[in-house]
């Protein structure tokens, strides 16, 4: 038997999980191959550390009562945050709602967003300039020589 | 091993449906198994056993509503309880505060110190100093390879079993507990003074565990 196959095998030789023909092989092989039988060796010593540290814990007397108790502690707390939590929301409320119709009533005074964006276009549509301006007052007090226009804008 | 059969189905039922006297028949059933996981996950911390071992069982009440009643309980539990542990020993590792008299990277006997600080002071037997050696092995191990050992080594559970702690087929926990022990064969070899082999053998199988730890230590 070759060492890989050997050391493929200890983990199930660990575990008593080998047919006793198998086990021969291998003893046969560690006894001629020191580096199998070190890494045997180390293998079992492994075992045998955590075999030797099982312990029995025995628990406490009381160990299923202080485990209800630190249950229901734990339930408490977590009541008394969703109620610190109610208790908040509740003197929050009237300001919430304060906050809630200022906002609304400031949409409404302000009026639709886009529709104030429209009323801005049609304004800069109305806009005219002032020579024209000067000559729409002139026809309307039915001034129309170049002259009146002319001291009419100098004037201004 | 304790196997979940109808008497904890029910148990489990009645418990979320809010019924703290089936919870608590659950809690005595299977105190001194978490109690005796928790000891062995942590590496032998017996000062912080009884406060995880509480935590695993809090813990449990309140993820037990979501728990399918028709799945194995046992397994559910073992991973409730290891995944604890873990959390315990990565706040204990990040709460740890260092000086720099103990940073001293010579200082072997600072370090152990500082390692074994959580634990319960040492007493002066061959057993105490071999539980302490497990415990420094056991931390140098990823937290896969530790739960496979523990499974299979200390609480000697079948591979069965193991799969379905690790979800995962037979020959996948094999395999996990095969690399668990590689792993710890390379950091005993790193940790302990080469010995000769013929002298480990000469050691024999009953109380060898001490004989070789007396001769690796010379």
């Amino acid at each position: 038997m070759l060492c890989i196959e050997v050391r493929r095998r200890l983990s199930c030789h660990l575990d008593g999980e080998l047919s006793s023909a198998a086990q021969q092989e291998i003893f046969a092989h560690m006894t001629f191959c020191t580096a199998c039988r070190e890494d045997w060796e180390l293998l079992r010593f492994g075992k045998q550390l955590c075999q030797s540290s099982r312990q029995t814990i025995n628990p406490p007397a009381r160990f299923a009562v202080s485990v209800l108790q630190a249950i229901r502690t734990q339930k408490n707390q977590r009541l008394m945050l969703w109620s610190h939590l109610g208790a908040m929301a509740e003197r929050l409320l009237p300001a919430f709602a304060m906050l809630i119709i200022l906002c609304l009533g400031f949409l409404f005074l302000t009026g639709d967003p886009a529709e104030v964006h429209r009323a801005g276009q049609d304004n800069r549509d109305l806009f005219i300039p002032p020579e024209e301006e000067v000559l729409l007052i002139a026809r309307q007090i039915d001034i129309t020589t170049d002259h009146v226009i002319k001291t009419v804008l100098e004037g201004r | 091993m304790v196997v979940s059969n109808d008497e904890d189905r029910n148990m489990i039922k009645q418990s979320q449906a809010g019924d703290e006297v089936a919870f608590e028949s659950l809690v005595r059933k299977y105190q001194q198994v978490v109690l005796n996981l928790v000891y062995h996950f942590t590496g032998g911390r017996a000062d912080m056993t009884e406060d995880v071992a509480q935590k695993v069982f809090i813990k449990l009440y309140l993820s037990l509503p979501k728990f399918k009643v028709n799945r194995p309980f046992f397994p559910w539990l073992y991973r409730i309880t290891a995944n604890q542990c873990y959390d315990e020993l990565r706040k204990i590792k990040r709460n740890r505060v260092l000086t720099f008299t103990e940073l001293r990277a010579d200082d072997h006997a600072a370090q152990d110190r500082l390692m074994n600080m959580h634990r319960l002071p040492p007493e002066n037997g061959e057993h105490e100093r071999l539980a302490q050696l497990l415990a420094k092995l056991m931390d140098t191990l990823p937290k896969q390879y530790r739960t496979a050992l523990v499974l299979r080594d200390i609480e000697e559970l079948p591979y069965e079993e193991i799969g379905a702690v690790f979800r995962c087929s037979v020959q996948a926990a094999r395999l996990k507990v095969f690399r668990a022990r590689l792993q710890m064969r390379r950091a005993l070899r790193k940790l302990l003074k080469p010995v000769d082999a013929d002298q480990m053998a000469e050691c024999g199988t009953e109380g060898a565990g001490e004989k070789i730890y007396a001769l690796y230590r010379g």
